[in-house]
């Protein structure tokens, strides 16, 4: 009787164990996504006055567009950092596709292409209105290059 | 005027007998709209795909879309005969006509739209004002933003989003069952609904009705139809100006 008491506790300890290891799993995840996608949101923050500018909608100012475009380098420098954890079978809402976990050279190097164009617009901003608008052109498209093949469609 | 042509007098079925004569069975202004709306319609898809630097021109192509849908609910009241709600049939036994008449082998000389063509291109023009009218609010989190953007929260315009990009689909699966159409006339009803859209005429049996048609559209004239669609285009597009004009002012913080 106290060994069948023995074993069923024993049981029932591990299965705890799973479920606390498996929730300790998720939790991981969660944070995982919560933070690249921080990350992301901080990067569309950058993004935004620069587009303003773009559409004339506020005045043209280099020197802010050079300090976005900086901040913009390091922080596509760090997607390959904080999209390393695998969060494939995460219960967290997220737009990111599976399919990264297997191309994670690829994205990176998606990633990397994003962080050059951000460093060309720097560069480009000491050339005047023109050039800055179409260096800013290609850091957009490289954005949309990574979003069109490992970002979900809304 | 125009008015004088009565719904009932388009109902009948033709007599298949008479002899065939071309008859303009789409005004001008109207089959400028359709090739426009077309055209804005891909030209939007292909501006949608092409990246950054076509971002303006597909924000320009959504303008130019409302401002002919707009245009054409104008025309659906003040157009020649074809083009009007009012001469259309709309209800269920008109529509379960067309059905049996779209099975049959044999042309619909259907002066404008059969009961299923009306219900299509309201169908197909709710699409369209749909898909413009959610672009005003999406965004691609990247580099484009609608003009009314900023009049929503950041979750709705989200929602928006998806729905711009959802609701493309469907638009995409209504132009494949339209061009459909157009090739089962062709093919198996030995109707070219096609070439009515580029010239407006289509040869249609000679019947009493068409003749009234016919002189109802010569009362009003051509330049008179020029003038009254110069009119709508202006109303609609001074009316998408105010709307966009109206946008709320983007925030940008640094
Ligand atoms: C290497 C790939 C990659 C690059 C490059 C990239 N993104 Fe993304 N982005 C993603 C993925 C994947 C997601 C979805 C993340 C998720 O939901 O977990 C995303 C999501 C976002 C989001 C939404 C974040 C949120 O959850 O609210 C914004 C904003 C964004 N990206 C902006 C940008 C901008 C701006 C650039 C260019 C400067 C850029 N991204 C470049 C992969 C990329």
């Amino acid at each position: 009787m106290t060994n069948v008491f023995r074993c069923l506790s024993l049981v029932f300890l591990l299965s705890l164990n799973v479920a606390a290891v498996a929730a300790n799993d998720d939790e991981r995840s969660t944070r995982a996504i919560e933070n690249r996608q921080g990350l992301l949101k901080v990067t569309g923050h950058y993004m935004g006055p620069i587009v303003g500018m773009a559409r004339g909608q506020i005045p043209f100012d280099a020197d802010v567009i050079a300090h976005h475009a900086t901040q913009i380098g390091h922080l596509t420098g760090m997607l390959p950092d904080l999209f390393r954890m695998d969060t494939r079978g995460s219960s967290a809402p997220t737009e990111a596709k599976g399919i990264i976990w297997d191309n994670l050279e690829d994205f990176a190097a998606k990633a990397k292409t994003s962080q050059d164009r951000a460093q060309a617009l720097v560069a480009a901003t000491s050339e005047g209105k023109g050039p800055t608008l179409k260096a800013f052109g290609a850091l957009g498209n490289s954005c949309k290059g990574c979003h069109d093949k490992y970002r979900e469609k809304k | 005027m125009i008015s004088i042509v009565r719904k009932s007098s388009l109902s009948k079925s033709p007599d298949n007998d008479a002899p065939l004569a071309a008859v303009v069975v789409w005004d001008l202004p109207l089959r400028i709209f359709h090739w426009l709306i077309a055209s804005c319609l891909v030209a939007s898809w292909l501006t949608a795909e092409a990246g950054y630097e076509w971002n303006q021109v597909h924000l320009y192509l959504g303008y130019t879309t409302l401002t002919l849908i707009s245009f054409r609910v104008l025309w659906a009241f003040v157009g020649t005969p074809s083009a009007r709600v009012a001469q259309q049939q709309w209800g269920f036994g008109a529509l379960l006509r067309s059905l049996r008449q779209l099975v049959q082998p044999t042309p619909a000389y259907s002066y404008g739209h059969s009961a299923i063509g009306s219900w299509a291109s309201v169908v197909l023009l709710s699409l369209m004002l749909c898909q413009a009218m959610s672009g005003l609010f999406a965004t691609d989190d990247i580099a484009f933003q609608g003009p009314y953007y900023p009049a929503v929260t950041a979750a709705t315009a989200s929602e928006l989003t998806g729905f711009h990009h959802l609701n493309f689909n469907l638009i995409c699966a209504a132009v494949v069952l339209h061009l459909s159409i157009m090739v089962w006339y062709r093919l198996y009803k030995k109707e070219n609904l096609v070439s009515a859209m580029i010239i407006g005429t289509k040869d249609m049996p000679q019947t009493q009705r068409l003749t009234t048609i016919r002189s109802a559209e010569a009362l009003s004239g051509r330049a008179g139809i020029l003038l009254r669609a110069l009119i709508c285009l202006a109303v609609a597009g001074a009316l998408i100006a105010v709307v966009i004009q109206f946008a709320p002012e983007p925030e940008y913080y640094f």
